[in-house]
């Protein structure tokens, strides 16, 4: 399921939605990098691009919890479908809150839940008004053998997460928390890392994403990254400065 | 002056110590707002519920203009002969609310003026509705705050709506279809709305709009009109939600006279009012609205508003100053830190002025910057309009500082920079001629701050030369 020979497709699900925390920024940055690159928007109601075709990347960024119970019913017939291209190997980017929406389900303060789409094996507790905050580096291994990428990223939610991510995971956390905050550590040694599969690791933030890849959006070579200067210094100033023992948000 | 529940010693020893603490900030040249209430609650954990109430009581909250709104309404008030009392120099929070009210008392507690109009923080009416029911509350609006505290507006309507008793006179902005659904269970609301302007907009203005979709259902949205921002008229298409008609509705804006005029459905006769406004912007005519409804609620006339409008009423200086220097017009906005809607709504007032500008950012939270362990979340910085400013008439865009502060270089967007770059043809020109116009500051939460900051240093100052220069 390779785009690799044409312009790449990348399929934006509910935008309307996606704008929490500047996660408006994630596709802001993939236009100024790919501008070749055909961007499809499905809004809620609309049937989705891949629901019959194969987009190079699909992307849903950070929604409020109210959009999340709308996006997890929105999604649900087409949850086979996410899971089958997901094992085909297409890069699939769910920043911020988004990515709960794919857990087992998100269950509520007052007791009451809502199904996620059950792709991958965790649920989300929401424990509003306690807002967790933390800084976060960890490294993303693309795929076995290859080279692992830092990635840097802020955790601000309402949100816990439990589940078994041993042998599924997006990032290796050297700082900052995972799944849950029941290990919090500024430091962890990195024998011993925490594992979690989402970060509001936006794509501004991380110019060796592979979501930023040209080699995963076709013709080699062809696209770079756009501000990359500045982009490097910025993930390399934040990579330095998030492992400063006692680093953190504050509101 | 009414009391809610049975004073205790502990209250009492509370209130001795909070005004043993304003006597000390006195002293010492500190305003504090917020110390009071801060060793108040340290001794009596539920001081707010046994400290007397005043006889009427007042909110504003809404993420954006409750403090130009509430500082409007005083002067309203006070202009017509009302003593009251207001947290324009405290906080809005629950301990601010504590500190003014302590201010406002004496050592028994028992209120000294009759009307307290404070500014509430939105997030704050978990802690201080249960303690203490306002008799009118007026909400401005609800938009997108800062992301690390207030999250999403759908997070803050739910505190909010869930907050506010039966009992309440609600005040709010049909215009704004996320606020104006506020509190269900309470039946007693009233609606300000403004009718369609020349200069709306057919859709949402903005990089980030707060209302895409439905509130209710998630479903597509048709506007027919925007104000300013997703502030103006829309119905869902799927489940049919809609604003509710307005009793008070400002029905013309005439921009040469400086005059509004205000339709009241709820008369007979729907009579209508003709008051002045200083500066015209749609931010600036929506608090002056929402100030009039809520003192027209609170029992003046219409005569009475328009006579202090008229006079030295107006949107106070902090947050919009303008002079003239020679042929040139130097304006200062303020707008909120982290906070792109504010900073958006700063940048498209500047591109809407007429004549060419310079354009100078002064970020003031650089100050976190400062703090060698807490680093600042920059996600805002995408919810900003910076691409307002690269129309043809803003010649020049400069990075300003405030005392103290480092200047926050990060903070100028890469992709504006790069896009205004190409706009002009060189980067940052120092010198441009003919520019009419200057404008705009970020962030006006360290105002204090920086008074304090300044008070300090001339402290400082006037020691060293006490000393004979001697540091």
């Amino acid at each position: 399921m390779s785009c690799s020979d044409t312009a790449p497709v990348i399929e934006v699900l509910y935008p309307e939605f996606g704008n929490q925390a500047g996660d408006n920024g994630n596709e802001m940055y993939l236009r100024a990098c790919l501008p070749d690159a055909t961007f499809v928007h499905t809004s809620y109601g609309d049937t989705p691009y891949l629901a019959d075709k194969v987009p190079s990347l699909v992307l849903m960024c950070g929604m409020t919890e109210l959009q999340q119970d709308i996006a997890a019913r929105g999604l649900a017939p087409y949850r086979d479908r996410l899971a089958e291209l997901i094992d085909a190997g297409v890069p699939m980017l769910f920043t911020g809150s988004a990515a709960e929406v794919l857990g087992t389900s998100i269950t509520n303060p007052d007791g009451t839940s809502v199904e996620g789409l059950g792709i991958l094996d965790f649920v989300t507790h929401r424990n509003m008004p306690k807002r967790y905050l933390d800084v976060v580096v960890g490294t993303f291994v693309p795929a076995p053998g290859e080279k692992p990428i830092e990635v840097v990223g802020f955790k601000i939610q309402f949100t816990l997460m439990e589940g078994r991510n041993e042998s599924s995971f997006f990032l290796s956390d050297e700082v900052g928390f995972g799944l849950n905050d029941r290990k919090q550590a500024r430091r962890v040694p990195q024998e011993q890392p925490h594992r979690h599969m989402a970060h509001r690791a936006a794509p501004s933030l991380q110019p060796r994403s592979r979501a930023l890849d040209p080699r995963h959006h076709g013709r080699d070579g062809r696209y770079r990254l756009a501000f990359e200067g500045e982009a490097r210094r910025a993930h390399d100033e934040r990579a330095r400065t998030f492992r400063l023992p006692g680093m953190h948000l504050d509101i | 002056m009414t009391t809610t529940t049975q004073k205790t010693p502990r209250f009492y020893l509370a209130m001795l110590a909070s005004k043993a603490a304003i006597g000390a900030l006195s002293l010492t040249h500190h305003r504090g707002g917020q110390v009071p209430g801060v060793v108040a609650e340290k001794i009596d954990p539920d001081f707010l519920s046994h400290i007397d109430r005043p006889e009427h009581v007042v909110f504003v909250s809404g993420t954006n203009g409750k403090t130009t709104t509430t500082n409007l309404l005083s002067d309203l008030l006070v202009d017509n002969g009302y003593g009251l009392v207001t947290n324009r120099a405290g906080g809005n929070i629950c301990t601010g609310i504590e500190s003014t009210l302590i201010k406002n008392a004496s050592v028994s507690g028992a209120q000294r003026e009759r009307y307290a109009v404070m500014e509430l923080d939105e997030v704050s009416f978990r802690p201080v509705l249960p303690r203490l029911d306002p008799d009118l509350l007026l909400v401005t609006n609800l938009y997108t705050d800062t992301f690390t505290r207030s999250a999403d507006p759908d997070y803050v309507f739910g505190i909010m709506s869930h907050y506010i008793s039966a009992g309440t006179r609600l005040v709010l902005n049909a215009d704004d279809l996320i606020s104006c659904r506020m509190a269900p269970q309470n039946h007693n609301k009233v609606f300000f709305s403004i009718a369609e302007l020349p200069d709306d907009t057919p859709d949402p203005q903005g990089i980030v709009c707060d209302l895409t979709a439905c509130p209710k259902c998630g479903g597509r949205l048709e506007y027919d009109y925007c104000h300013l921002r997703h502030l103006g008229r829309a119905r869902c298409t799927a489940c049919g939600l809609t604003n509710p008609e307005a009793q008070y509705v400002m029905t013309s804006v005439d921009r040469e006279a400086h005059t509004f005029t205000v339709e009241e459905r709820l008369i007979e006769g729907h009579p209508c009012s003709t008051y002045h406004f200083g500066t015209y912007t749609v931010a600036n005519l929506y608090n002056l609205f929402a100030a009039t409804v809520a003192a027209r609620e609170m029992g003046l006339s219409p005569e009475q508003i328009a006579r202090s409008l008229d006079g030295k009423v107006n949107i106070t200086a902090e947050r919009y100053m303008e002079r003239r220097v020679g042929r040139h017009r130097i304006v200062n906005i303020a707008s909120k830190g982290e906070n792109g809607t504010a900073t958006s709504v700063a940048f498209d007032t500047i591109r809407k002025e007429p004549g060419t500008k310079a354009v100078v950012l002064m970020l003031s939270d650089a100050h976190m910057a400062e703090k060698s362990t807490e680093v600042e979340f920059t996600g805002w910085l995408y919810q900003a309009d910076y691409e307002y400013l690269l129309d043809p008439q803003v010649r020049q865009i400069r990075r300003g500082r405030r005392d103290g502060h480092r200047p926050g270089a990060s903070h100028v967007p890469r992709r504006y920079r790069s896009r205004h770059r190409d706009a002009c043809g060189q980067a940052f020109p120092r010198r441009l001629p003919q520019v009419d116009y200057a404008g705009c500051r970020h962030h006006v939460h360290c105002v204090l701050r920086v008074q304090r900051r300044r008070r300090a240093r001339r402290c400082r100052h006037a020691r060293q030369e006490d000393r004979g220069g001697q540091p």
